[in-house]
């Protein structure tokens, strides 16, 4: 699961399950990934059944639609992130419901495209998903760091595990990419190397999401759950 | 509006603290109100009956009754405001001044067209439409400053036509005139109340704003009566004390509603088109209504900017930021851009004065606009307006 360079072809080809209740769209975003290279192993339309594909489709990407007819996005994420945590799920949406996105994100997904967007930049965003670089819309960056401002307001008593802070660096760079600037500017205003800013979009993602998974941890060990899904 | 009075959506935030805000600004309000009714019984006659001095006495003695009158000003200002604060002082002593300084010259003007009954209520229609449109438009203070001075020459012209007594005009049912000056005092006067009373209410004072004005419309009201009726004109067609209460009633309705809390995100998403992006956190971000518009009012100016100057294919991107102690809006665009250094040649292509009025805006909620731009990088704006207090969540 190596992508030699962003436009590309993988060397091994990258599994891909493709999660949407609309035939044609996903048969066509199937195609569009077969086209590319891409090794699709699954195509399905509802979350119960994409969490019973996934073992033996074993994808190392899947698309997912975030308005399913049986389970909510989040759950989906949650549940194929318990069968394998390897898996990378990019989000697409046609309506961005802003907090069911963030949950999913929060969830595990690794990143999200609306559904308006162009094949090419589909094709692009997948390439980059398989190689665990997360995919932020402008949109979903202004999601996270309203995300990490509201942490920081509601949690002036710090709940144990502390709060998810983001260093100043991560801020500046989380708050250029919401405001639509691409990687390669990034790093040119702020005089560091692509791979820097790359790091600092990944970091404030996994904060969140390890936040999340104490959260979940915490809450299930004050209600007397255990790990039953 | 009144819907917000019902189901306010602070009474769903986590706030005990703000009904007692609005428990204390209503009582201030109330009390208020209550202060200058019982100050218009207080007249320097009643003063001087009361201290067994003459009344004749007192006009003799300028310098006296100039004393009495400002000592009780200054008591009734101190009093306010204690209760309800500098704010709403500055906004009720804006507001009754506008309306008391109209409300003659309305009255007069509307007596002289009681023979022409569909033409009166036409004309004072268009002079508060017009007013109104001028409160909401972007240039809205030298407006009002002009319709002000407009209204003022064209009473000084009427006083002068009347050789210096303007309840000729009543008398003589003069019909031109009287609906030039109807006109243009309703619009002022609803134009200077207008522009001002967004700060007051961004800053929650309107219910304790109301009050004195209820109580100075009250007593302007019953001073206009007495002007009338000086000049032995036909009696007066209605009871400005009960058309002021009335109006005063339907204001407080609306501006209660117009001091609540409106949500940012909505009205930001709205400008998302193929060219604009537009990047906002999940959870609301609230501003007091008035604020919001104008933050909105600024962000549009800052896209109709980006529209006529960064470049026919140039895009935008809006960032709405929930800060502790207030709220980000940044809007940037990837057009051609403009050299810091060289502010003139902006104000030729006329980027300034655009800019002028966004800053104006915020400025006006307390508020601070960055301008950033580079030949080649476009140009970012960045608005930041200060939450008030009240509204911490």
């Amino acid at each position: 699961m190596k992508v030699p360079g962003r436009d590309d072809v993988p060397v091994i080809p990258v599994r891909v399950m493709v999660v949407d209740d609309h035939p044609i769209w996903r048969d066509a975003v199937a195609r569009d990934l077969a086209e590319a290279g891409y090794d699709v192993t699954a195509v399905v339309g509802e979350g119960v059944q994409a969490t019973r594909v996934a073992p033996a489709a074993r994808p190392d990407v899947v698309i997912l639609d975030l308005q399913l007819p049986d389970l909510s996005g989040v759950e989906v994420v949650r549940r194929l992130i318990a069968t394998d945590p390897a898996i990378r799920v990019l989000m697409l949406s046609a309506s961005g419901e802003q907090q069911d996105v963030l949950d999913a994100l929060k969830a595990g997904a690794l990143g999200y495209l609306v559904k308006s967007a162009k094949p090419a930049e589909l094709i692009e965003a997948v390439a980059r998903t398989a190689a665990g670089d997360p995919v932020f819309t402008v949109g979903l960056a202004g999601l996270v760091l309203g995300e990490y401002r509201r942490l920081a307001a509601v949690s002036a008593p710090a709940p144990p595990g502390g709060t998810p802070r983001l260093t100043g660096r991560e801020t500046e760079v989380l708050r250029l990419v919401a405001k639509g600037l691409s990687y390669k500017q990034i790093a040119e205003r702020l005089v560091v190397s692509h791979r820097t800013v790359q790091n600092h979009v990944q970091n404030t993602l996994g904060k969140l999401q390890l936040h999340n998974r104490v959260e979940l941890t915490r809450y299930a060990i004050e209600q007397g759950l255990d790990e039953n899904t | 509006m009144w819907l917000y009075r019902r189901g306010d959506p602070a009474a769903a935030g986590p706030a005990g603290n703000r009904s007692w805000q609005r428990v204390r600004l209503v009582t201030a309000g109330t009390l208020a109100a209550s202060v200058s009714i019982s100050l218009a019984l207080l007249t320097t006659q009643r003063m001087a009956d009361l201290l067994g001095v003459t009344w004749s006495a007192l006009a003799r003695h300028a310098v006296a009754q100039t004393a009495v009158i400002g000592a009780i000003t200054l008591v009734t200002v101190t009093l306010l405001a204690a209760l309800a604060g500098l704010w709403p002082l500055a906004g009720a002593v804006t507001a009754a001044v506008a309306q008391v300084a109209v409300l003659a010259p309305v009255i007069l003007t509307l007596t002289a067209l009681y023979k022409n009954d569909p033409l009166r209520w036409l004309a004072a229609l268009a002079g508060a439409a017009l007013g109104a449109a001028v409160a909401g438009s972007r240039w809205r203070v030298p407006l009002a400053a002009a319709l002000t001075v407009l209204a003022a020459m064209a009473l000084f012209i009427a006083y002068g036509a009347t050789t210096g007594d303007p309840q000729k005009l009543a008398v003589q049912l003069i019909v031109i005139p009287s609906v030039l000056i109807l006109v243009l005092c309703a619009a002022a006067g609803g134009a200077v109340v207008g522009a001002t009373a967004p700060v007051p209410a961004a800053r929650g004072a309107l219910p304790a704003v109301l009050g004195p004005l209820a109580g100075t419309l009250a007593v302007g009201g019953l001073q206009a009566t007495q002007v009338i009726s000086v000049g032995d004109g036909e009696p007066l067609p209605f009871n400005p004390q009960i058309t002021s209460a009335t109006l005063l009633l339907l204001a407080g309705a609306a501006s209660t509603g117009g001091g609540a809390d409106e949500d940012l995100r909505g009205p930001l998403q709205a400008l998302a088109a193929p060219a604009v992006e537009v990047a906002t956190p999940a959870q609301a971000v609230k501003l007091p209504s008035g604020i919001a518009t104008e933050v909105v009012a600024a962000v549009r100016a800052a896209l109709d900017n980006v529209r006529k100057h960064a470049g026919a294919d140039a895009r935008a991107w809006i960032l709405l930021e929930d800060e502790q102690d207030g709220v980000r809006v940044s809007v940037r665009d990837d057009g051609v851009g403009f050299p810091p250094e060289r502010p003139a040649e902006a104000a030729e292509a006329g980027r300034l004065g655009i800019a002028q009025s966004m800053r104006g805006r915020i400025a006006d909620c307390g508020g601070t606009t960055t301008i950033d731009s580079r030949p080649g990088q476009g140009t970012e704006v960045e608005f930041w307006v200060p939450r008030v207090s009240r509204t911490r969540r």
